[in-house]
């Protein structure tokens, strides 16, 4: 279980990758991240992340297909492996437990 | 054309790019950032499309992207280095402090004294035209004497642009500067004011704060004002096209505020008045009471206009100059960036600084930097040898000779670096007692300069390479097998390079140490020599306006109420004044009259009894009525000799022809004996007394001390009462007269601090290295105690090294201080013999605190139980 900590910004590129299913590089994750979040991310510091989860076994990657506009290169399309799902799911039922755990009233404040 | 097609992103971002990113990375980034291209191109302007790219690519530029770091093994031996560098200065920590302080002290001195040199060598350079000025001035050849002044006549200027091409502008101004103003019923006297003529302004375009610059002087009667008078005499800066009365001038109009000068500069007037042009046009040329400055037209060379002088001289000066003086001259030019170093003449605008003191201060600086990196070159080096064995490990597991320097230089790095900091804390601390002793007022701000930081860091880097060089060539030398032997500490310990580096700082610390000793002695001297007059109890009373010889008498009579007054003298200037030379005609024995260079004071008939002047021929002045016949003059001793007469009785009686009072004959009726009038750099000079009281404004007042501040503050009163204004000053005479050697004092005292310093530092760096030696020699020297030596056997075995470094030493600093020593009491025309004693006591102190320091550690040693040395193997 040690290895499945999830940062914050991680969690977000990880879980927008799941959602582009597929079709995510570079360029579509940060579009998705600013469509759903309206969250403006670098693109290197999306690059990087993306990199980190892929060494931590969260990703795989694989060279897709070059396209005139992107003059002639080769885009890396991203996927979340088995790892990854757990990973998120383990943040997920953390954050749901700690919900729960929530005394009626002081969820009644937060919401508020 | 297909529009979007050829647009392509900035080539240096791509090049960039390409250049720094990995390999495995840099496809998948650039189809990315294309991609993003492309689409701010269709959406926003082609510039800003480009700027994002470029900011994107800058974004890139990481270490996890960059390709040539092998991220892991690099970084992870440079954290290493680092560790281990902090560890080893925690461990000695003792070693630690001693080296920062010196270091820290060190470098603090050479910011300061860094920023003291590029101060004295930037004057004047703040006018615009500065490399196109020059002053003009004059040199004089009489009978006996020369005479260099940087004064010239009034015409002079307005002529020279007129007859000599190659001249752009010409500023000329007066020598005389107390103008008083009068402002809502108060009088000021500033002595920074100055008549000038009309074009002054494009000569010197000082800075304006309010007016026109081709406007200010163009009507007679203008006067431009500083900013700091205009708040302090008239409270706000709008007083353009006010009036002001000024005394025996009638009424000006202000027509400009100038910013105030700087410090820096060798001319710092705060009113200047124009009183129309024709001081400058027509005017005498006989007459040398105006300063002359010319602005070159640019692409003349100076050459051109020296080439035209010696006819122009001819023409017209040639003629008054035989006359007046009867002797010829010539006149000079001085580029104004020169003066304020290597000027030196009569009737400088201020004091100069010296381009020797300059000197002497930048390699003070350079003194201590070296001494204490010779000491941080030693204690590394030596406690370097105790870690040979961590020296041989490292070799063994493969540390080349180069990462072993690196580690040395990044221990003296860091230590480096933490006292450079440490120094800039302590810099704004001695700044203030910096600036008392150097005279100067600096500031912060000025520290920011880019030379200063860039001469900074350069000392930085010097000083940690150097630290850090000895030790790690040193030790990066040795076999690895030669190290790990265990009978390696009792061979030799070799380190011929810190002996010589040792010797260095003991030269230089003896020079040091020799030169303050003598300037105290010089100075000492100087307080103390009897002068010719009194100057205990005696108040020198600046009047600052001349009160004419009616008010003069009323003056003198009122204060002699007081019976704490004894007597009131009248005086154009008192000694420690910079006195007035010219030359006068004087009759000789066999008639005829000669003109000699001589030095002349105005005073009244009680100047010799307040004074208490010895007379050694003829009388004290009577009241000046009586002179009727023409005015009363006392010579001194040495200009009756050099006219010739070898009794000074003989002088008495003969005729002196003075500028005053041209229609009468005045003459010789005392001589007095030699007095010091002006300090003990000046060679007496020839100086005569005259009674003539119209034009004093200084009063001598010998008072009987037994109740000061009560005296002073009558004196106040009444002189309130008579001038009317405030701005007279009140001083004792040998306070005053002792300001003429400020700033000696002062040079000395910055000397003697940074002497002691070096001596400091000096010793302690042999300190730690006895220290070193000894332990390293603990198993041997315990060794032979056992076997019977006793303590002298020891010391005399272990010291004798030493004494050949200071013996050199000796040698070689007892020369070097006698030729400096030498040439600084030159200085004085009234000095010290040479101080050979103390040249030997200093060399013997140093000797014995060396020996001392030397006998302290080998007992330390020596006592210790042998056993525990002899354990260690």
């Amino acid at each position: 279980m040690k290895g499945t900590y999830l940062g914050e910004f991680e969690e977000i590129v990880l879980l927008a990758i799941g959602i582009l299913d597929g079709n995510a590089y570079g360029v579509s994750v940060q579009k998705e991240l600013d469509d759903q979040l309206g969250r403006k991310v670098t693109l290197s510091a999306l690059h990087t992340a993306m990199h980190r989860l892929e060494k931590k076994g969260f990703l795989d990657s694989r060279l897709g297909d070059a396209t005139k506009e992107r003059g002639g290169k080769r885009k890396r399309l991203f996927t979340v492996t088995a790892l990854g799902r757990d990973a998120l799911g383990n943040s997920r039922s953390t954050r749901e437990k700690l919900w729960q755990s929530m005394p009626a009233l002081s969820i009644q404040k937060i919401q508020s | 054309m297909k529009k979007n097609e050829n647009h392509t992103p900035p080539q240096w971002a791509i090049f960039f790019l390409l250049w720094f990113c990995r390999e495995e990375l840099v496809e998948e980034i650039e189809g990315d950032l294309k991609e993003f291209y492309i689409e701010d191109l269709s959406q926003k302007s082609r510039f800003r499309a480009k700027l994002l790219y470029s900011i994107r690519v800058l974004s890139f530029f990481k270490m996890s992207n960059i390709q040539f770091i092998k991220s892991g093994t690099n970084l992870m031996l440079w954290k290493n280095y680092l560790l281990i560098a902090n560890r080893n200065l925690m461990k000695h920590k003792g070693h630690t402090i001693f080296n920062l302080f010196g270091l820290t002290i060190g470098l603090c001195a050479s910011v300061l004294m860094i920023m003291y040199v590029l101060d004295e060598l930037s004057y004047d350079k703040h006018l615009s035209n500065y490399d196109r000025i020059y002053r003009v001035a004059g040199h004089i050849d009489m009978e006996n004497n020369e005479m260099r002044a940087a004064i010239s006549p009034g015409p002079l200027g307005l002529t020279m642009s007129a007859e000599i091409p190659g001249i752009e502008a010409v500023a000329a101004f007066t020598h005389f500067n107390r103008l008083t103003i009068n402002v809502n019923e108060e009088k000021f006297t500033d002595p920074d004011s100055r008549i000038v003529s009309r074009d002054f302004l494009n000569v010197f375009d000082l800075p304006l704060v309010a007016g026109n610059s081709t406007e200010i002087f163009d009507r007679p009667k203008s006067l431009l004002i500083s900013e700091s008078r205009a708040l302090s005499f008239f409270g706000g800066l709008d007083i353009i096209g006010t009036a002001v009365e000024v005394d025996g001038f009638g009424k000006f109009t202000i027509t400009g505020i100038m910013k105030d000068p700087p410090e820096n500069t060798h001319f710092r007037p705060q009113l200047l008045f124009y009183n129309g042009n024709d001081l400058f046009e027509g005017g005498q040329w006989k007459d040398h009471s105006y300063y002359t400055y010319i602005l070159l037209e640019d692409g003349t060379g100076v050459d051109h206009i020296l080439e035209r002088l010696p006819i122009f001289y001819e023409k017209h000066m040639g003629q008054p100059v035989k006359e007046n003086f009867s002797g010829t001259g010539y006149l000079f030019l001085q580029k104004l960036t020169n003066i304020h170093l290597n000027s030196d003449l009569g009737f400088e605008l201020e004091p100069n600084g010296k381009y020797e003191y300059v000197l002497a201060m930048a390699l003070l600086a350079v003194f201590i930097v070296l001494v204490v990196c010779i000491n941080y070159m030693n204690m590394a080096t030596a406690q370097a040898t105790r870690r040979v064995k961590e020296v041989g490990i490292r070799k063994v597991l493969g540390s080349n000779r180069r990462m072993l320097m690196v580690q040395f230089f990044t221990e003296s790095s860091l230590i480096t670096l933490i006292s450079s900091i440490l120094a800039l804390l302590l810099v704004p601390v001695l700044l203030p007692y910096f600036n008392f002793l150097a005279d100067k007022s600096f500031d912060l701000n000025q520290l920011v300069q880019g030379e200063i930081i860039f001469s900074y860091v350069i000392i930085i880097l010097i000083t940690g390479i150097l630290g850090g060089s000895y030790p790690a060539i040193f030790l990066s030398r040795f076999k690895v097998d030669e190290v790990m032997k265990k009978s390696y500490s009792l061979g030799g310990f070799r380190m011929p390079l810190s002996k010589v580096l040792s010797a260095f700082q003991f030269v230089v610390a003896l020079v040091m140490i020799m030169l303050t000793f003598t300037v105290q002695r010089q100075i000492e001297y100087a307080r103390n020599k009897d002068l010719g007059f009194d100057k205990e109890n005696v108040l020198r009373i600046d009047l600052k306006n001349r009160l004419g010889a009616e008010r003069t008498q009323t003056l003198q009579n009122e204060l002699l109420a007081n019976p704490a007054v004894l007597k009131v003298a009248a005086a154009m200037k008192t000694p420690g004044d910079d006195i007035m030379s010219d030359g006068l005609h004087f009759e000789q024995p066999d008639g005829t009259f000669t003109s000699q260079k001589t030095e002349f004071n105005a005073v009244n008939e009680n100047f010799i009894s307040t004074l208490n002047i010895e007379l050694v021929a003829g009388r004290d002045f009577e009241d000046q009525a009586s002179d009727k016949w023409g005015y009363s003059v006392i010579a001194n001793e040495t200009l009756v000799k050099n006219l010739g007469y070898s009794n000074p009785e003989d002088a008495l009686g003969k005729e002196v022809k003075l500028p005053i009072g041209l229609d009468k004959h005045s003459k010789i009726v005392g001589v007095m004996k030699d007095a010091h009038m002006r300090s003990l750099h000046h060679e007496v000079s020839p100086h005569i007394l005259v009674n003539f009281v119209p034009i004093v404004s200084q009063l001598l007042v010998k008072i009987n001390g037994s109740n000061p501040q009560e005296t002073l503050s009558f004196l106040e009163d009444k002189i309130k009462e008579t001038t009317n204004s405030t701005s007279h000053t009140i001083s004792f005479l040998d306070q005053a007269y002792w300001r003429q050697y400020q700033a000696e004092e002062k040079r000395g005292k910055i000397f003697a601090i940074f002497s002691s310093l070096v001596v400091l530092l000096a010793v302690m760096g042999l300190a730690g290295l006895v220290s070193f030696f000894i332990r390293f020699k603990a198993k041997e020297l315990n060794i032979r105690k056992i076997l019977g030596a006793d303590f002298w056997n020891v010391l005399t075995l272990y010291a004798h090294q030493y004494i050949v470094q200071i013996v050199l030493a000796v040698f070689i600093a007892v020369p070097v201080s006698i030729y400096l020593i030498k040439n600084w009491l030159q200085n004085f025309a009234y000095h010290i013999p040479l101080p050979y004693d103390l040249l030997v006591s200093s060399s013997f102190a140093l000797v014995v605190i060396i020996m001392l320091v030397v006998s302290f550690q080998c007992r330390r040693s020596f006592l210790v139980n042998p056993t525990k040395y002899l354990k260690e193997d």
